[in-house]
């Protein structure tokens, strides 16, 4: 919507949108290497490469590589690339950038993840929660901080979450979640194995009846080892 | 005092209006004072399957909105003393189904029956939780089949949670009816065992139908199996009420019949 003022015709308007914008995302920052390898690929494609614009991205290099983004920039713009702004956490950077008249874009990084991961506020537990009888399709049942004991069985479509361990006394059909909160040593231990899916500290696999262990009734318990599960009979 | 039932599963089609006109039928035929509601308002089945579709004048939503009185609705079964019905409407929207209502017209019926049976409609929607809501006792009916199972076991999770006596921190007891149950298909294991069913459910046993013509025969003719004494689910059907009432009767009609050479070739399931 344009605002009108004092009768005079809009100039402009402010639009948001979502563009599809190429970014080049840098794992070296040597200023030669990058433009060599430019060279090559605008051989292979010259028409992509005209008049493109760019968002140089910093996030994956070491963070105490010193970075010249004028040598980059010169570099690409050689080659008929335009950087439009930087994407970096550098302070550095983004300062130059600035400079030299391009925007700044905060990183994308999976920190969102990373922090769940690594929340070990959940490393003082609580009391351990006790359910007695049968987790039915359709109910969660969630130990906040704690344990979980299931004194019982967890059918399908039935979810047992907890941020420490689950141990479930009867057949595990349903979803057992433990480390809800990130917490790696976190265990799933149950009488009996034919569960939908487990997870432990956001690894999670699911699983078909063909990878449920073959003897019936045994103990099963599943941990990390190497952030990958391991179901052991 | 008068107990309140539900005969519910979850999932449609399993056989729960047929389980609770039969086990209505027998409770009465065993004298007991009983009188079954139909909850199913939009697809009322109840009043063909008892053979009274031609009799009903008002149902349960007249005498919730006031516009008929209890007495008025119910439906005597010309069959068996002491055995009455009150039906669905077939016109009204469900949302005149109110909890006030239901309780009114539950608490009267408690004053006068033995038994109130409630049959749930399938779903887990407004009909099906009020019909389960003043229950003291429930009936889930299954078929030997993974869908079903599961679909009772959401419905016994209800049980536990969405009722009156689960808001009053019990649980309400139910117990398992298996309709439908083919024992030659379980013994070539394309259908599950009652065994199988009972374990992933964990609720007693209260009865198992074999998968009958009877059945089918049954209901087209309006009356309850139960009153079908040479047909087995009819047979199943007097074994479950006489387990509900607390009789200890082993389980008939669970494992395949060992047929003659002639009934192999000839016979039909009765």
């Amino acid at each position: 919507m344009a605002l009108k003022l004092s009768g005079q015709e809009p100039a402009f308007q402010f639009k948001g949108g979502a563009l599809t914008v190429t970014t080049l995302e840098l794992l070296t920052t040597d200023a030669l290497l990058i433009e060599k390898e430019l060279e090559q690929q605008t051989r292979r494609a010259p028409a992509f490469f005209r008049q493109t614009p760019v968002v140089l991205a910093f996030e994956r290099l070491e963070q105490d590589n010193p970075v010249s983004l004028d040598l980059i920039v010169a570099a690409c713009k050689r080659n008929g690339l335009i950087p439009i702004a930087v994407r970096c956490a550098l302070d550095n950077v983004k300062q130059s950038a600035w400079a030299l008249g391009l925007g700044w874009f905060p990183p994308q990084t999976d920190s969102h993840i990373k922090s769940v991961a690594q929340d070990k506020s959940c490393i003082a537990r609580k009391a351990t929660k006790f359910v007695h009888g049968t987790v039915r399709s359709g109910q969660q049942v969630y130990a906040d901080c704690a344990d979980l004991v299931v004194l019982g069985s967890v059918n399908e479509g039935a979810e047992v979450i907890a941020d420490g361990n689950v141990h479930i006394w009867g057949v595990l059909r349903g979803k057992a979640i433990a480390g809800a909160q990130g917490d790696q040593d976190a265990r799933v231990i149950c009488q009996q194995f034919k569960a939908e899916l487990v997870s432990v500290s956001g690894i999670f696999q699911t699983f078909e009846s063909y990878s449920w262990p073959n003897s019936a009734a045994q103990l099963i318990e599943i941990y990390l080892d190497n952030e990958r599960l391991v179901v052991k009979a | 005092m008068a107990k309140v039932v539900v005969v519910t599963s979850g999932k449609g089609g399993v056989g729960k209006t047929t389980s609770c006109a039969s086990i209505g039928t027998a409770l009465a035929l065993q004298g007991f004072r009983t009188v079954l509601i139909d909850f199913d308002v939009g697809l009322r089945n109840l009043d063909l399957v008892m053979g009274c579709e031609r009799r009903v004048v008002y149902d349960l939503i007249n005498v919730i909105s006031g516009e008929a009185k209890l007495s008025q609705a119910l439906i005597k079964d010309k069959r068996v003393d002491g055995l009455f019905m009150l039906p669905a409407s077939q016109t009204r929207d469900k949302d005149a189904l109110t909890q006030d209502g239901v309780e009114k017209v539950i608490e009267e019926l408690k004053a006068d029956f033995d038994y109130v049976i409630c049959d749930s409609p399938a779903g887990i929607e407004r009909g099906a939780m009020l019909a389960m809501y003043f229950a003291d006792e429930a009936i889930v009916v299954s078929n030997p089949e993974v869908s079903s199972v599961r679909d009772s076991d959401r419905v016994i999770g209800l049980l536990d949670s969405k009722t009156r006596m689960a808001e009053n921190g019990q649980s309400v007891p139910a117990r398992l009816l298996v309709t439908r149950y083919d024992p030659e298909r379980v013994e070539l294991s394309e259908m599950m065992s009652v065994k199988d069913v009972a374990e992933i459910l964990a609720i007693p046993v209260l009865g198992v139908i074999p998968e009958s013509e009877s059945v089918l025969k049954a209901s087209n003719q309006g009356v309850p199996v139960v009153h079908d004494q040479q047909a087995d689910a009819g047979i199943a059907y007097l074994d479950a009420v006489a387990r509900f009432l607390g009789e200890d009767r082993p389980m008939r009609f669970i494992t395949p019949e060992r047929k003659g050479f002639l009934s192999r070739m000839f016979g039909g399931r009765r």
